[in-house]
């Protein structure tokens, strides 16, 4: 296929599924190699065009500013792992899934290096997500006096409709969020 | 007993601990972040300063001694009561003076996740309040008014406490922008 159609196509074909046949994968065809290297370039070129991709390039940006901080061993003084390559791209890629309607994270790097995901509205309320090395999120949330801990994963290249929701309802009537 | 620095043994419920800020994304203008209170991958534990009346700069000279390189841009303090609440526990470990660990944190070894999940929720409950005894005595509770603006303006912090510092413009409680206080 041409490569100006094979973009064309991939622009058609939607954001979401661009980037996710941006990422690596085991497809070893020149077929599917060439597929892989548009799609990146596509995906770039999204990212680097705020009025394009706005709130999330803006998050992709902090990350990447956070990530070269905690690139090192020992980042905190206390002893804490570097930050995790694949929780970094785990967590590029999440942020890439949001949906319009979800506000964007801000970020910090845990200890163990991994990326820490956070909503936090207001101080009695907090949506905290973690992504590391493996597609099992754990995850946390307080409002008020109600909180709570579990496990979600992320399939597909989505976070599950119930986690947007918590989300969602964590920062509703919040202006201070971005949305995606 | 007595410790080497004179304080008891027992870190007693009223005594401020502080946990030393080394990076951008430990918090923001709301306030400390859950990321800040998680304990160290290989031991299990948090390492905190317990925060008495030393004056700001040896208590950034400790800081900035401990932890290397990596000069702390701020502090987050909490009540020693706060992390027994949530079902965690302080134990004092000179040297280094003032040093102490939270201590107890789940595991969950069956399932890695779900005992991370856990220490998160955790986290996040000694983080919402980190600072909040502070913001208490702010506003009249505690019968002390801050008295001394700091550059840049918007921020305030206790008279006789530098440490503990809120935002002017939210009455967000936040830890000290050391850099800023110089």
């Amino acid at each position: 296929m041409p490569e100006p159609v094979l973009t064309i196509g991939l622009l058609m074909a939607g954001y979401a599924a661009t980037a996710a046949l941006s990422r690596p994968n085991s497809a070893v065809s020149r077929e599917a190699a060439a597929v892989r290297r548009n799609a990146s370039s596509v995906v770039e070129r999204a990212e680097d065009s705020f009025a394009l991709f706005g709130p999330k390039s803006l998050a992709l940006s902090e990350l990447a500013i956070l990530a070269s901080e905690c690139r090192g061993q020992d980042w905190d003084g206390y002893g804490a792992e570097p930050l995790n390559p694949s929780a970094l791209m785990l967590a590029q890629d999440i942020i890439r899934s949001l949906p319009d309607d979800v506000p964007m994270p801000s970020f910090s790097v845990e200890p163990d290096g991994c990326v820490s995901m956070d909503w936090i509205p207001s101080k009695v309320r907090t949506f905290t997500l973690s992504a590391g090395k493996t597609d099992r999120l754990p995850y946390a949330w307080i409002e008020g006096t109600d909180r709570g801990h579990a496990v979600a994963r992320f399939m597909d290249g989505q976070l599950p409709p119930r986690i947007l929701q918590e989300i969602k309802r964590i920062c509703a009537n919040d202006t201070s969020l971005r949305a995606a | 007993m007595t410790l080497p620095s004179g304080l008891p043994e027992h870190v007693g419920d009223e005594e401020d601990i502080a946990r030393f800020l080394t990076s951008s994304g430990q918090y923001n203008a709301s306030g400390v972040k859950p990321a800040a209170f998680l304990p160290n991958p290989h031991n299990g534990e948090t390492s905190v300063f317990r925060h008495g009346a030393q004056p700001l700069e040896s208590f950034q000279a400790i800081g900035q001694r401990e932890l290397g390189a990596r000069s702390p841009q701020g502090a987050a303090i909490v009540k020693a009561s706060v992390v027994r609440e949530v079902d965690l526990e302080l134990r004092a470990g000179e040297p280094p003076p003032l040093h102490a660990d939270i201590i107890g944190w789940p595991g969950q070894i069956h399932d890695p996740e779900l005992g991370k999940a856990e220490r998160k929720e955790r986290a996040a409950l000694i983080a919402q309040r980190a600072g909040e005894h502070f913001g208490s005595e702010a506003n009249g509770h505690g019968g002390v008014t801050p008295n001394r603006a700091v550059s840049p303006p918007e921020w305030e912090c206790h008279p006789g406490n530098l440490l503990k510092c809120h935002f002017l413009s939210t009455g967000a409680e936040s830890p000290l922008p050391w850099s800023n206080m110089v």
